[in-house]
């Protein structure tokens, strides 16, 4: 018989964000918290910014063409996680911005992460449906 | 009134995996340094996929998550068919190509459907290009 157990928070005994989940082979075991991804978001860049969709994200910031702040609503344990970049268009334009990702180590801190679309000639341009998501340890 | 719920371990009733576990999409687990919550079920993998575009466009060694098909768009264009639809069109979908010999770069294009997800690849002369290693995953909220 199926069973049913209703709970609105899921704490660790041992320690309280640390939980293991038995994996799909059923000889191992994940670590709950640390495979969450912990934030998402989808938006695209113009004059006006739009947030498709997102997950602990506060705001955004316009830093200029093709620059973005992120601020995240729970802050990161350390400056140093896991960022998964991309841009959601199609089109010539954009085959030719080849880099996304961050400014530099020193713009990623556990609040925030700058995002920029890079173009060949190494400017920047605005561009469309960003996906952002970031897997690592919340403070 | 809230509920919590102290644990190691999760598995399913028989005690012998977690394949079986349910989690309502509003439970939230502690986070890892303990000052905080995160909501549980917005944190997975909705879906996630390794497949080939070469000779035939086919998931390698079964390794997908609620993908019930992919779709030969073209060449170097794939469009992934969802088991269980997102509940909005903005997936949050990621794209990326192991082929580096040939300079691939990949690209997602939110095709306005809350079921596909259609992906690019692409060589370094731009030209749409089939690749052996390709892996994609989405996240966001189910249906």
């Amino acid at each position: 018989m199926a069973s049913q157990l209703k709970v609105d928070t899921l704490t660790g005994v041992t320690t309280a964000g640390s939980i293991d989940v038995t994996g799909e082979g059923n000889s191992t075991t994940t670590n709950l918290q640390q495979g969450l991804a912990k934030a998402f978001i989808i938006f695209t860049q113009a004059a006006t910014y739009v947030d498709h969709n997102s997950f602990n994200v506060s705001s955004l910031g316009d830093d200029g063409t093709g620059l973005t702040t992120i601020n995240w609503s729970s802050a990161f344990s350390t400056a140093y996680y896991s960022s998964t970049i991309g841009i959601g268009e199609f089109g010539v334009t954009y085959r030719n911005i080849p880099a996304l990702g961050i400014t530099s180590n020193s713009s990623r801190t556990t609040n925030l992460l700058k995002f920029h679309s890079q173009t060949t000639g190494q400017g920047t341009a605005d561009t469309p449906d960003n996906s952002v998501t970031i897997h690592g340890d919340l403070a | 009134m809230s509920s919590q719920l102290n644990v190691d371990t999760i598995v399913d009733k028989a005690g012998s995996g977690g394949t079986n576990v349910k989690i309502a999409n509003n439970a939230v687990t502690v986070s890892e340094g303990g000052n905080a919550t995160t909501n549980t079920v917005k944190g997975l993998a909705k879906a996630w996929v390794h497949f080939t575009t070469v000779s035939s466009t086919a998931v390698n060694n079964n390794m997908s998550f609620n993908i019930s098909s992919l779709t030969d768009v073209g060449t170097g264009n794939t469009t992934c068919n969802l088991s269980n639809a997102f509940t909005n069109v903005s997936i949050v979908a990621h794209f990326n190509v192991g082929d580096g010999a040939n300079g691939d770069q990949s690209i997602v294009q939110n095709n306005g459907t809350t079921s596909t997800i259609n992906l690019y690849c692409f060589n370094g002369s731009n030209a749409n290009h089939d690749s052996s290693c390709c892996a994609a995953s989405g996240f966001g909220d189910l249906a």
